[in-house]
């Protein structure tokens, strides 16, 4: 334990200087992209980083769902942190994409929004289960049959991960395709690919961070708790 | 519309709620280490 709390703040505060340099980069350093081909050049910075808050938010769903299967397998309390920590984590980077998102589109489409594109929808409704259980967990009593029933919705939400990811190729309507894969369409320069990139590894090292920062204050909660109880039965007897 | 200032509008608010989430639980873990740390002192002083 004390070595994931010794490491969490140094590679959260790693990860946030990566992410604004990413940031500064995007903004001083990638070459504008062609103004023939795109209707708002300059607004397609808002990219450098909300690719790597969709790919960071999809890490944290992941998290979210080994949290969920492994509570439900081994009724395991670590398992049930890794769900707490997914959904939260989900969230912050999911609300990331719902926001940016919409300001790129109205900058670049004319519109914010597409109900008809499945990717923008089934991502919406997928930041929507993160919100639901992270307000579930903070209100509901702890217990074994509230832990089985958002353990349940975070597995069925999870199914939507696969979904949003091959929205993009098979039932693609507005959102662009993907963007780091080699193709004539999306027509992405070598510079912008590789500090799309550096932003993406930036954000793993944050989203590490994160999760050991979350883990950490899980487990010293606990210990608070337990030593309080220790206290208590103390004192009683 | 060349769409710089959404660009800049959009980084303010992402930045500040990435940061705000990541110093919240910066404080929270020296919150309660030092609460922790700070048990045994207050169990000895009662």
């Amino acid at each position: 334990m004390a070595n994931y709390s010794s490491l969490a703040i140094p590679t959260t505060i790693v990860g946030l200087i990566g992410v604004v340099i990413t940031a500064l980069l995007g903004f001083f350093y990638a070459p504008l992209v062609d103004p023939d081909s795109w209707n708002a050049p300059e607004a397609y910075r808002i990219l450098y980083w909300h690719v790597p808050f969709a790919w960071t938010s999809f890490l944290s769903f992941c998290l979210l769902f080994i949290g969920a299967s492994s509570w439900y397998v081994r009724r395991s309390e670590r398992g049930w942190a890794m769900l707490v920590i997914g959904s939260q984590l989900g969230l912050l980077f999911g609300l990331g994409v719902i926001i940016s998102g919409p300001i790129w589109g109205s900058a670049e489409w004319g519109v914010p929004w597409d109900w008809g594109d499945v990717r923008l929808n089934s991502y919406a409704l997928l930041t929507s289960v993160a919100l639901f259980l992270v307000m579930s967990i903070r209100s509901q009593p702890d217990g074994e049959e509230t832990r089985d029933t958002l353990a349940a919705i975070g597995l069925f939400g999870f199914v939507l991960v696969p979904v949003t990811a091959i929205a993009t190729t098979l039932w693609r309507n507005r959102h662009p395709g993907v963007i780091l894969r080699e193709s004539g369409e999306t027509g992405v320069d070598a510079e912008i690919k590789q500090l799309m990139g550096f932003g993406a590894f930036s954000f793993l090292v944050l989203f590490i961070g994160l999760v050991l920062l979350n883990y950490s204050i899980y487990s010293l909660r606990r210990e608070l708790e337990d030593e309080n109880r220790k206290i208590d039965r103390e004192v009683i007897s | 519309m060349s769409g710089e200032l959404e660009a800049i509008m959009t980084y303010s608010i992402l930045a500040a709620i990435l940061f705000s989430y990541a110093f919240n639980r910066i404080s929270s873990l020296s919150k309660l280490k030092r609460e922790l740390a700070g048990n045994p002192a207050e169990d000895s002083e009662e």
